[in-house]
């Protein structure tokens, strides 16, 4: 046993075994194939075929297909040419793909038989596959847990008759390179075993082969997440952030300089075309919708086929199937037919894997040629019906097309991004209904026209006294929020009050600038360091820099002496609040900083000093809750701003200077964001956090205007039963009935700033309509004939909302009237009224 | 406060305090909402000496209790004499808890909002507060507009329209179309989503179109938009868009986002094109169309286009999804939404328990019934050892059962909940969410779709001629190895030769590009 190896194969850590449903109907055929895999792998592909034409994994077909025709109970087939060269460089004898090199024999022999011995039941259940004692030490654990493989796209038992479906484990993680590399060292046993059923579906042959292999080549897709829907449309989200010129790779899929895809329309469908002869690149092509539906319509335009389902008599895909795909064979002759004939036992794909490589590389037209030429090799595709024919194509389709998409980076693209293809934890879960529901609930909408506060052109010896007061007057259309989805409540609610996004004059005119002067645009995520100040926008932590740009000598007529009146704009005070008093969102944090790294992908990065011009700056304000509890114990809103006089300020240095400005600048916008807060009446409460909701709510709520929503996303339902629990009708009935003894001879004003104690979390009087809600959305299928719900869809979190609006408690005891009559007597005689 | 404030509507910015002349949504019960517009007390209305009044089975509220109060307010019930109403008997005596508005108060109270609530006196007409009964009064907004509107057809609930808003892209500036207005469900959430601003004239802002065939209906939306102060965000048309289409004055509205509300969503697809659809939606609309000499697309040419349909029933979805796919509308999903409402309460189960309602009183684990059994099974034992009279030996047993339950009870649920005696009973027993009794288990098929911008040869030459091929730096996305290496190499060597600092800030570059990606 060579020790090296043996570290390889400890690195498989748990087994399992997974099995397809048991296939009543069928005379003779495999049924299900089992894998050996990590059970922490998340699958990453899947692929599936005609197993009679194609093995899986690169097996070498014939000697697959011909190992399973003849089913024999011992049947083993040999492996060699399986890629496994460098599983034992110091023994060349073993590297056959056999696992010998890694694996006693016993081992290797007991779990082919064991993998026979779990039978598949007659209902086709999966079983778990216990591991031998031999193989103890090589494998960790002594069973695998069950893993079924569902084909993506199709999960109808009938399809599987004459298709394999295996599922690759890849690297946990899209792009994480360690563990591709992690995964490329192991070897992965892969354990194959089939079964033959009879007429009645009783098992009556199985048998097993366990193969080692080993991750050769990556198929990681770092340009984004794609997308297949029904359409068969390749989507490409995430496309804004590289917008320097470039060659976007789509890897398999081919690749394309940037600047085909640049200033042209969102949402179109582009097919990466063939390279031609005196062209080192692929160019674009827009496929019409004509041709995207073509088989859609041709479905239609036979009305018989429009279901094949039903389809008793021979149902024909007519040889107008569209020109992409032309199922018609060399002669033009048709090449579906019911499912009265079986598939016959030699029906093959005759391509090979490699001549499937080489067409592929070939690259001809746009993998177009490969699906046709798959489904005309296929020997049988005559007998396949119409439905299956459907389902391979789809496959294939699937597998080889080279068609995308580009869509614009919005809040509801993003965010499904985010939740199907990369972190959904990252977000809390929240789906696009969630977003929809709180936005609505919360009532959050256009909250006015900016109003600034003026320049109070305080000088630099000037202390707080010259600050701006908060002019409650002013305060209007602003929102509360606390946010652990890392900024995506945030962009959904800058989406809806119209701050998000840079207006659309500004944006194509700064695109045109920049196409002139044939600079790259900025990357979303980067900073562009040569976009102008734009006159639409109003400047804003623009200045913060102006050391740094002094000294950068990016203004030379500035770095003689003071740069604050040499400039041509006048720059504003130091204590100029660049905040608008109206349409604001303000966030607030339990970390010292936000974190909002979301933002990034609409250009708008909170921690950076110096940031070009966007809507969020003028309207996004943050402070952490000991600002907004505890100010004073707040060292940069309660330390004094720094005063010095002009002179002085002269004689110092440009970096000491800068440092000055941006520290006074700093101390007016926190007081300014503090003061304002905690002054109050806000138009709404939107949450989706972590923390406890009632110790959200138990600090904020003083803070709402009254008739204020509230709208609280979580992703569990207990945290909102609790919070709603705490505003439940017997409780708010005690509160109001007088007796209870703590809030005796409060004002209302101390009610409303009750700080809770275990009988009264909260003033059960301060919300009304208290509701908790949830929503789901059913994706559909709509095919001319086939339309149902889709089969499966992402589970995890639910997702709730809880509802209620702001109340502005009478003052003293009120009584209901009706239903609470013989209590509201009870407590009056106990009692008196006091109003 | 600005000029221009007083002419928001109250669903964009209701303001601090309840206005005269202004929608109001009184919510009686948790549920139990009642749109009102409050008027100002200019004297007896309806026999009412207090102005108008609102009558509820919580009591009765006079509108002069309901103004100028901060929106959200605890409204007492007042003592409003119902039943002489037409006789006109004078009312006498200020009550000092009484609560009014003047009738010429609300310019007053603006100027000094400090005195506006309460403690002001009247001559005419004073509202005395009963001693039972309250109302909140709520801003309005589209959520409680929906819930409580009066009906005129199927609504469209706030679970889809926020869905929808949300996926058609309905954002402040946006232009969007409603065809089938329906009770204007839609319409108020829609003006709310595209609000950026009352329009000045010749001003582009976000603006609804909407269409709606019935007449009557269309009335009375027209009235209810303009009492909500939406006339100028919303532009209401009288027409049966199947035929007539969607032009407005002959002129496009350059809608940004659809949503149709119609029976047969597939005839109105037609007009929403950029082009002249090649076959009409039928024989009329071809003729109407031939008679033209220039078509004019209603949507916006600089922009995709997202759509929503509103159907419920799955023919009418085929039907629409065939037509988009001939249209060239992409992206097509068809979803459904099933909301659920969830209810919390307290589930209290325990013998011990006092029988109050809701309460079930059965054993709470199996210790208790174990407990209870053990008591039962005891005092028979007892029972059978001293024989006795019959007739007395049933009462005594039963009384005796009875002081035992109780003194156990006492003592098991006296250890168990930790000096259960001061557990108030919002806290007993186990919190528990579930479902409304009634849930909408369907309301409608939502089908979204995309129509991209038009683009034509000479849009791609032009573009092509601004974005010139062949200065490719470098490749990103799914590169494979091999070319991965090769990059790898050339930038060493050119670190080998131009030094340092340029290679470097280009390899920090490519760092960055990789991470955006």
């Amino acid at each position: 046993m060579d020790p090296d190896c043996y570290r390889l194969a400890a690195g498989v850590y748990r087994t399992s075994i997974c099995t397809t449903t048991k296939l009543p109907s069928l005379r003779q055929g495999l049924t299900y194939l089992s894998l050996l895999v990590p059970v922490h792998a998340k699958a990453q592909s899947f692929v599936g075929g005609d197993l009679s034409r194609q093995a899986p994994y690169g097996l070498p077909a014939q000697d697959f297909a011909a190992a399973f025709s003849s089913p024999i109970s011992d049947a083993t087939f040999p492996i060699r040419g399986y890629n496994t060269s460098l599983l034992a460089s110091a023994d060349h004898t073993k590297t056959d793909g056999t696992c010998s090199a890694v694996l006693p024999d016993d081992c290797i022999r007991q779990l082919q038989v064991n993998s026979v011995a779990s039978k598949v039941g007659r209902a086709g259940g999966c079983q778990n596959l216990a591991l031998p004692d031999s193989c103890a030490g090589h494998l960790n654990g002594n069973t695998g847990t069950a893993f079924e493989i569902t084909p993506i796209g199709s999960s109808a038992v009938a399809d599987r008759r004459s298709m394999f479906f295996a599922a690759g484990f890849e690297p946990v993680r899209k792009g994480n390179k360690s563990s591709l590399a992690a995964a490329q060292r192991h070897v992965w046993p892969v354990l194959l075993a089939w079964t033959h059923f009879d007429e009645a579906g009783e098992a009556q042959d199985s048998a097993g082969w366990l193969s080692c292999a080993k991750t050769t080549e990556s198929k990681e897709v770092t340009g984004g997440g794609r997308r297949l829907g029904a359409e068969n449309v390749l989507s490409i989200a995430g496309w804004l952030f590289l917008i320097w010129v470039i060659t976007i790779s789509l890897g398999k899929y081919g690749s394309f300089p940037s600047n085909l895809i640049i200033g042209r329309p969102y949402h179109l469908t582009f097919e990466v075309l063939d390279k031609a002869s005196d062209e080192n690149f692929s160019r674009l092509r827009v496929v019409p919708t004509s041709e995207l539906y073509a088989e859609v319509f041709a479905e239609e335009s036979a009305p018989e086929c429009a279901t094949p389902a039903a389809g008793a008599n021979d149902t024909v895909i007519s040889a107008t199937d569209g020109e992409e795909f032309r199922l018609v064979d060399d002669d033009g002759n048709v090449v579906a037919r019911s499912n009265h004939e079986v598939i016959d036992e030699n029906a093959r794909q005759t391509l090979t894997q490699e001549e499937i490589e080489e067409l592929k590389r070939e690259g001809a037209n746009a993998g177009k040629d490969v699906i046709a030429k798959l489904l005309l090799s296929h020997t049988a595709i005559d007998q396949k019906t119409s439905f299956s024919l459907a389902k391979y194509k789809l496959l294939k389709t699937k597998k080889h097309i080279r068609r995308f998409q580009v869509l614009p980076i919005d809040v509801a693209t993003f965010a499904q991004w985010q939740l199907e293809e990369r972190d959904a934890s990252k977000i809390m879960d929240l789906r696009a209904e969630m977003i929809g529901l709180v936005g609505c609930w919360g009532n959050v909408h256009f909250g006015g026209e900016d109003v600034m506060l003026p320049d109070p052109k305080a000088a630099t010896d000037a202390g707080d006294e010259a600050r701006v007061a908060v002019d409650e007057n002013l305060l209007r259309g602003r929102w509360l929020v606390v946010d652990d989805t890392c900024g995506l409540l945030v962009a959904a609610m800058a989406e809806r009050m119209g701050v998000l996004y840079e207006s659309e004059e500004t944006s194509t005119e700064k695109a045109e600038n920049e196409a002139m002067t044939e600079k790259p645009p900025a990357t979303i995520t980067g900073r562009s360091q040569e976009t102008q100040p734009s006159p639409a926008i109003p400047e804003t932590r623009q200045e913060d820099a102006d050391t740094e740009m002094m000294d950068a000598s990016t203004v030379p007529a500035k770095k003689q002496s003071d740069g604050i009146r040499k400039q041509q704009k006048p720059r504003p005070s130091d204590f100029a609040i660049p905040y608008s008093q109206t349409n604001t969102i303000t966030v607030i944090h339990s970390t010292s900083q936000p974190n909002l790294s979301l933002l990034n992908y609409w250009g708008f990065d909170i921690t950076s000093p110096n940031h070009p011009p966007h809507p969020l700056l003028n309207h996004l304000l943050n402070l952490t809750w000991l600002q907004l509890l505890k100010p004073e114990l707040d060292t940069s809103y309660s330390t004094p701003p720094l005063t010095a006089t002009p002179e002085t300020l002269a004689s110092w240095k440009p970096s000491r200077r800068g440092n000055f400005h941006r520290k006074r600048r700093r101390y007016a916008r926190i007081r300014h964001i503090v003061d304002s807060t905690r002054a109050g009446n806000f138009s709404g409460l939107v949450c989706a956090s972590s923390m406890d909701p009632v110790s959200i709510l138990r600090h904020t709520l003083p803070l709402l205007a009254g008739g204020a929503p509230v709208a609280i996303y979580s992703p569990s339902v207990e945290p909102l039963a609790a919070l709603a629990d705490c505003f439940s009708v017997p409780r708010r009935t005690a509160w109001v009935s007088g007796s209870v003894p703590e809030i005796e001879g409060l004002s209302n004003e101390e009610l409303e700033h009750w700080q809770g104690n275990d009988r009264f979390p909260l003033n059960p009087t301060l919300l009304q309509g208290v509701s908790i809600q949830t929503s789901r959305a059913r994706r559909w299928q709509v095919l001319p004939g086939r339309t149902h719900p889709l089969m499966t869809e992402r589970g995890g979190a639910e997702g709730y909302v809880f509802t209620a609006w702001r109340a502005k408690p009478a003052e003293g005891k009120v009584a209901a009237k009706g239903k609470f009559k013989r209590r509201k007597v009870d407590s009056e005689t106990a009692t008196p009224a006091p109003a | 406060m600005t000029l221009p404030a007083t002419t928001i509507s109250p669903f964009l910015d209701p303001g601090p305090r309840t206005k005269a002349n202004s929608l109001a949504i009184l919510q009686l019960s948790r549920d139990n909402l009642l749109p009102v517009y409050l008027q100002p007390p200019t004297g007896e209305h309806d026999g009412y000496a207090e102005g108008a009044v609102v009558n509820t089975r919580y009591g009765s509220f006079p509108h002069s209790t309901m103004l100028n109060v901060p929106w959200g307010s605890q409204i007492r019930a007042s003592k409003v004499d119902t039943g002489s109403r037409g006789r006109k008997r004078k009312r006498d005596g200020a009550d000092d808890a009484c609560r009014e508005a003047t009738g010429t108060g609300d310019k007053e109270n603006e100027e000094s909002p400090a005195a506006a609530n309460e403690d002001s006196t009247a001559a005419v007409k004073t509202a005395v507060a009963d001693t039972s009964g309250f109302i909140h009064i709520l801003p309005p907004t589209p959520e409680l507009w929906t819930t409580s509107l009066p009906h005129r057809t199927q609504v469209v609930y706030t679970p889809d329209y926020s869905y929808i808003l949300h996926r058609i892209r309905a954002r402040p500036g946006s232009v969007l179309i409603e065809a089938g207005a329906g009770s204007g469900s839609f319409t108020h959430a829609s003006v709310r989503a595209v609000y950026n601003g009352y329009p000045a004239e010749g001003q582009r802002k976000g603006k609804v179109f909407s269409f709606e065939f019935h007449e009557q209906r269309y009335h009375m939306m027209k009235k209810e938009l303009s009492d909500h102060g939406m006339d100028r965000l919303v532009h209401l048309t009288h027409r049966d868009v199947y035929n007539g289409g969607f032009l407005v004055d002959g002129k496009s509205p350059e809608a940004d986002a659809v949503f149709l509300d119609l029976p047969a969503p597939w005839e109105a697809l037609p007009h929403l094109s950029r082009r002249k659809p090649q076959t009409a939606p039928n024989s009329d609309g071809a003729v109407a169309e031939d008679n033209q000499t220039e078509w004019v697309s209603p949507l916006n040419p600089k922009k995709s286009v997202h759509i929503c349909t509103f159907s419920p029933c799955i023919e009418q979805v085929t039907r629409t999804v065939s037509a988009m796919r001939r249209l060239g509308w992409v992206d097509i999903d068809m979803v459904e939404i099933a909301n659920r409402k969830l209810h919390t309460s307290r589930e209290r189960v325990g013998l011990n328990l006092n029988f109050d309602r809701g309460v079930n009183n059965s054993a709470r684990d199996v210790e208790e019934a174990l407990a209870r059994l053990e008591e039962i099974e005891s005092r028979s034992r007892e029972h059978a050892a001293k024989p006795r009279d019959d007739d007395e030996d049933m009462e005594s047993a039963d009384e005796a059962a009875k002081l035992d339950t109780d003194a156990n009870g006492n003592q098991a649920v006296a250890p168990g909940e930790n000096g259960a005696p001061t557990t108030p009973p919002w806290m007993e027993g186990r919190l528990i969410t579930r479902g409304e009794p009634e849930i909408k288990t369907h309301t409608s098929y939502l089908v979204f779709a995309v129509l991209p911008m038009e683009w034509t040869d000479e849009d791609e030459a032009a573009a092509a001629a601004k974005y010139p091929l062949g200065k490719e730096q470098k490749v990103i996305g799914a590169v494979d190895k091999l070319a991965r290496k090769q990059e790898r190499r050339e930038q060493l060597q050119k670190v080998q030769g131009a030094g340092g600092r340029k290679a470097r800030r280009k390899e920090r570059d490519e760092k960055l590009g990789e991470a955006a990606a």
